[in-house]
């Protein structure tokens, strides 16, 4: 008996110091997860900048947001995240774009469509002394108003080359356009831009056939449904290029879905690792990379230094082509 | 330090109060631990939504305020200016404390703080500005201020709640990451408390088990002593307590009690032995005095009835009657033989002299129906032998042996050497008896000493009895019997020392 008392006595004071050891590790997790709170030390004399995304599924923007905060570190700068889904967006956007102001912060990076309201609270915000960089707006001429992002002229032309060698040995390459279509009104700056760019390269000797030119005009509205569209209505369409993620991988889906796979290509927008797959089988032929993460880290920077060393109000980031050659660096 | 450790373990007082102090300890860690723990996580679940309850109250500060300025805008009451200042400031007092920059270090929150208490500062300036503008009348400017005033509030209440949500979310999500936990720390404090339970009992157990178990013992072995049980083995206690002590003293005393019982065995052994040789004297005595007293009886008057006797004799003399006159002598010798006093010795001439004239009287009385004959080896006749021993066995022969018999008997005493001694035997052809008859007799002298007018009275057991004190020998006395053929009754007298070889 003296043996099983033993065992029991052993057993006891494990139990009472694993339970009082499991106890205190409890409570201090217990302790750890209420103060857990994303807070960084900023330091004295700190900038306050404001992140206002729209569009923020999108794969670029997301890849912006990265950039900002990454780059917020970098320049010890505090960065508020406010991100808008769809419904009222633009409400919103304003509303936000007026809170920072009265907020008094030192700047504000937007990406919010170009709506009267939203370029009145701009030039509001930027007459009350706030700089801010904006991601749809390619051309300003207000002081303190900077544009950080993609040169969508020389996008556009990216994308002729792209959709020309996505071609193959056509003569003419019959292209579809889906535009990104922020602006309901009609076709946004970006668009506008990227189609000189594109009409631009034609001219210059590229035998492509824009045959359309779809956007979405509604929320609803996705780009299987315009890509459904153009295969029915141009059964000869050889190209179509997408301006941002989404609609490249709604596009190749498509594709895939009505068995058009090798008859038509895409040439996309914002390489994801998702799109290697439709790469390897011929669906999608190349992606322009816009990288968001340098736009992102770039519109921190300016911010940062608009008082002093920065000297003009356009900033453009190189876009990347990804092709099948150089997917898999990219991952 | 171990030896102060356990000079202090030696007393049972001490190891008592470390256990009781232990088991409490435990117990009371384990309690003020769960109990503390408890109450600082129920605080901080409390500390969850105190933040929510804050800016519910500035909201409402913010709101009197406004609709202050707005009685004071409509009215233009002074009292509503008044109240509006006094609102005002205190609710700038609050707003400050509420959004603290000191620390600089900032989350989502903080900085969301940051933008109210910055809002908060350009709703004071504006709603200010307005009250000025009515106080001038100026209806343009304080409407377009309070218009300001409206929006700033907007944007104050869309931060609140973008703020209160974004407490709310991550109070969830704490909340969810703690429930787990909770529920985990539930269970362990229940698996804490039960072990600390059990920890407690086994520490009691074994306490009141050392320290009850030379107790029972001491009463196990007291228990034996009661029932006189000395032999039991020693009560060993391995600690150094007061019971070790009470143990070996217990053992001592055991062993003093049953060495003073052993003495006083052998002391009553000895008493015992005195006492068994005291009876035995006694038992001498008693037969001495037994015979003797029978002896007595037959002596009514012996010198009246010698000279009667004699008398007798030389009557028959006279009238020539010479077998009256030997009669009447052999009576008379015989008399005279039996009156003597039994405690002294004779020569074995003497009792055959005796049964001689014992057996002519029987011889007169039943003429040839009893026939006597003799062997004697006359050498014999001076070994010394208590008086009275053959008599009674020719007493025995005649009167039970052939006495029961119509057609008569004979009787045969001889005297003569044995193998062991000197044999005196007597022998009838009488009725004779079985064994368990004869070991009768030999045991008990009561069936012997029937009282009867044709005895002496002396039984065979009186003869036996002091043939072995006489001769301090048990081995004094043979009987051969056999029913309807007749007895022999042999005395073994041991050879004198003279005549041993």
């Amino acid at each position: 008996m003296k043996w099983l008392y033993k065992i029991v006595l052993i057993l006891l004071i494990f139990a009472v110091v694993s339970s009082a050891g499991f106890i205190l590790y409890l409570f201090d997790k217990i302790n750890s997860a209420y103060g857990d709170k994303a807070a960084y030390d900023l330091g004295r004399g700190f900038k306050h900048f404001s992140l206002i995304l729209n569009s923020g599924d999108e794969k670029y923007w997301q890849d912006f947001k990265e950039g900002v905060i990454e780059a917020g570190k970098a320049y010890n700068t505090a960065i508020e995240v406010h991100l808008i889904s769809e419904p009222e967006s633009n409400a919103k956007t304003v509303e936000y774009i007026n809170i920072a102001n009265k907020s008094k912060l030192d700047g504000i990076i937007v990406n919010g469509e170009n709506t009267p309201e939203y370029l009145e609270a701009i030039l509001e915000a930027a007459k009350g002394g706030i700089n801010i960089v904006v991601g749809h707006v390619e051309s300003v001429d207000i002081s303190g108003l900077y544009y950080v992002g993609t040169n969508y002229y020389a996008y556009g032309q990216q994308a002729a080359k792209l959709i020309a060698q996505a071609g193959g040995n056509k003569k003419q390459v019959n292209a579809a356009v889906i535009l990104s279509g922020q602006q309901s009104g009609g076709m946004d700056a970006q668009s506008n831009n990227m189609l000189s760019g594109l009409k631009k390269e034609i001219e210059g000797g590229k035998q492509i056939n824009v045959l359309c030119t779809p956007s979405r005009t509604n929320v609803l509205l996705g780009a299987e449904d315009l890509t459904k569209s153009i295969l029915y209505d141009y059964p000869d369409v050889d190209v179509i290029f997408c301006m941002n993620d989404k609609d490249t991988m709604a596009a190749a889906k498509e594709i895939v879905r009505r068995a058009r796979v090798g008859e038509v290509v895409i040439v996309g927008t914002d390489y994801t690792e998702e799109m290697k797959y439709y790469m390897d089988i011929g669906v999608i032929y190349g992606v322009i990379d816009r990288n968001g993460h340098s736009a992102g880290w770039k519109s921190v920077q300016v911010l940062s230094n608009a008082e002093s060393t920065f000297q003009t109000d356009c900033v453009y980031i190189d876009s990347e082509i990804v092709t099948t050659i150089n997917a898999d660096e990219q991952i | 330090m171990r030896k102060i450790g356990k000079k202090l373990f030696k007393s049972i007082k001490t190891r008592v109060i470390v256990f009781f102090l232990l088991t409490t300890v435990l117990t009371s860690a384990t309690s003020i631990l769960i109990l503390g723990l408890s109450s600082n996580t129920i605080e901080k679940m409390d500390d969850m939504f105190a933040a929510n309850v804050e800016l519910e109250e500035f909201l409402n500060d913010m709101r009197k305020v406004n609709t202050q300025l707005t009685d004071y805008l409509v009215t233009d009451d002074s009292d509503s200016l008044l109240n509006y200042y006094m609102y005002r400031d205190a609710f700038t007092e609050k707003a400050n404390k509420l959004f603290d920059e000191s620390h600089g270090i900032y989350n989502q929150d903080d900085l969301i703080y940051k933008d109210i208490a910055y809002m908060v500062k350009s709703f004071v300036e504006e709603s200010d500005k307005a009250a000025e503008a009515k106080g001038k009348n100026d209806a343009d400017e304080y409407i377009a201020r309070y218009a300001e005033v409206n929006k700033i509030t907007g944007y104050i209440q869309t931060w609140t709640d973008k703020l209160n949500l974004s407490i709310l979310d991550v109070n969830t999500a704490q909340y969810l990451s703690m429930s787990e936990d909770l529920k985990n720390l539930r269970t362990a404090n229940l698996v804490l408390l039960l072990s600390v339970i059990g920890l407690n009992v086994m520490v009691i157990s074994y306490l009141a088990y050392n320290m009850t178990k030379p107790i029972i013992k001491l009463a196990h072995s007291a228990e034996e002593m009661s029932k006189g049980n000395f032999d039991a083995d020693d009560v060993v206690v391995h600690s150094e307590d007061e019971l070790s002590v009470m143990a070996n003293a217990f053992n001592t005393m055991k062993h003093s009690i049953r060495k003073y019982i052993d003495e006083l065995h052998n002391k009553a052994d000895t008493e015992s032995m005195l006492l068994e040789q005291q009876i035995e004297n006694l038992k001498i005595q008693s037969l001495l005095a037994d015979a003797e007293m029978k002896a007595l009886q037959m002596q009514i008057n012996p010198h009246f009835l010698f000279n009667t006797l004699n008398a007798g004799v030389q009557l028959a003399t006279l009238e020539g009657a010479e077998r009256t006159s030997n009669f009447l002598h052999d009576i008379a010798k015989i008399f005279r033989y039996n009156v003597k006093s039994l405690n002294r010795k004779v020569k074995i001439k003497d009792e055959i002299d005796t049964v001689r004239a014992y057996s002519n009287l029987f011889q007169v009385r039943f003429g040839d129906i009893i026939r006597f004959d003799y062997n004697i080896d006359c050498s014999l006749f001076d070994i010394d032998v208590p008086p009275l021993i053959i008599q009674p066995l020719v007493e025995n022969a005649v009167i039970h042996g052939i006495g029961e018999k119509e057609s008569g008997g004979e009787v045969y005493i001889s005297l003569e050497r044995g193998e062991k001694g000197v044999y005196i035997s007597v022998q009838d052809n009488g009725v004779g008896m079985s064994e368990d008859t004869v070991q009768k007799i030999l045991r008990c002298h009561e069936f012997e000493s029937e009282k009867s007018g044709h005895t002496t009275g002396i039984g065979l057991y009186n003869v036996v009895q002091r043939l072995r004190l006489f001769f301090d020998c048990e081995d004094v006395i043979a009987v051969e019997s056999e029913p309807g053929k007749g007895t022999k009754v042999t005395l073994i007298i041991p050879f004198p020392k003279d005549m041993a070889n």
